[in-house]
């Protein structure tokens, strides 16, 4: 692989790293002052396991891009971006279907949020897991037709 | 769709991710294409038949 192709690899893959680990500190951090603190982390605690499990992933992918591209191997190519094109259709698509969901329990069963700031956690979770659990899908399975 | 792209690597004893270095894609490219579970672009078809000295159609083997 070119050197500056390399090194533009690479910095994309320090990026993705990056996210990673802001990702999972800031989890951490939140759940360790929460504990101290004595407050219930119950209603957030999906979220958080949500949040810490994309963070470990993304920081797992990046790792991973970063052996190929030191192998001379490129970090995506027309295979990886087209399952990521496919899988971010199916996960907007699961998106709205969870977000009326979301809804749809906040009327029938009544549920009111301390707070809205906690139906957004929830809605731009379950759309990070619904993207998470859509790429491992079709990554896996290799249906892109 | 099935491919000799394993039968093809051995003759010229070719590991899956030196092919992969060879044609510019990632190694699990060539693991999904050996399987047939991928369509390659014509363009990727074209370089792995040429990594392999053959011909597209001596490569990749339509149903």
């Amino acid at each position: 692989m070119e050197k500056k192709l390399k090194n533009l690899s690479k910095r994309r893959i320090y990026s993705k790293l990056a996210l990673g680990i802001l990702i999972f500190l800031t989890m951490t951090l939140y759940l360790a002052v929460s504990m101290k603190d004595g407050g219930d982390i119950r209603p957030a605690g999906i979220v958080f396991i949500v949040a810490l499990a994309l963070g470990i992933g993304i920081l797992l992918n990046g790792l991973k891009d970063l052996k190929n591209v030191e192998k001379g191997l490129p970090p995506e190519d027309e295979r990886s971006r087209r399952i990521m094109q496919v899988a971010s259709a199916r996960a907007y698509m699961l998106s709205i279907w969870w977000l009326l969901i979301l809804m749809w329990m906040m009327d029938e069963f009544g549920w009111a949020p301390p707070h809205p700031s906690t139906v957004l956690s929830a809605g731009i979770a379950g759309m990070a897991l619904l993207l998470a659990v859509s790429w491992l899908y079709t990554n896996w399975k290799g249906d892109i037709e | 769709m099935k491919t000799r792209i394993k039968e093809l690597r051995a003759r010229f004893d070719l590991t899956q991710e030196g092919l992969a270095k060879k044609v510019g894609v990632r190694r699990e490219t060539i693991v999904f294409l050996e399987q047939g579970k991928y369509n390659p672009s014509l363009r990727l078809a074209h370089d792995i038949a040429r990594a392999l000295k053959s011909k597209i159609d001596e490569v990749f083997i339509f149903d």
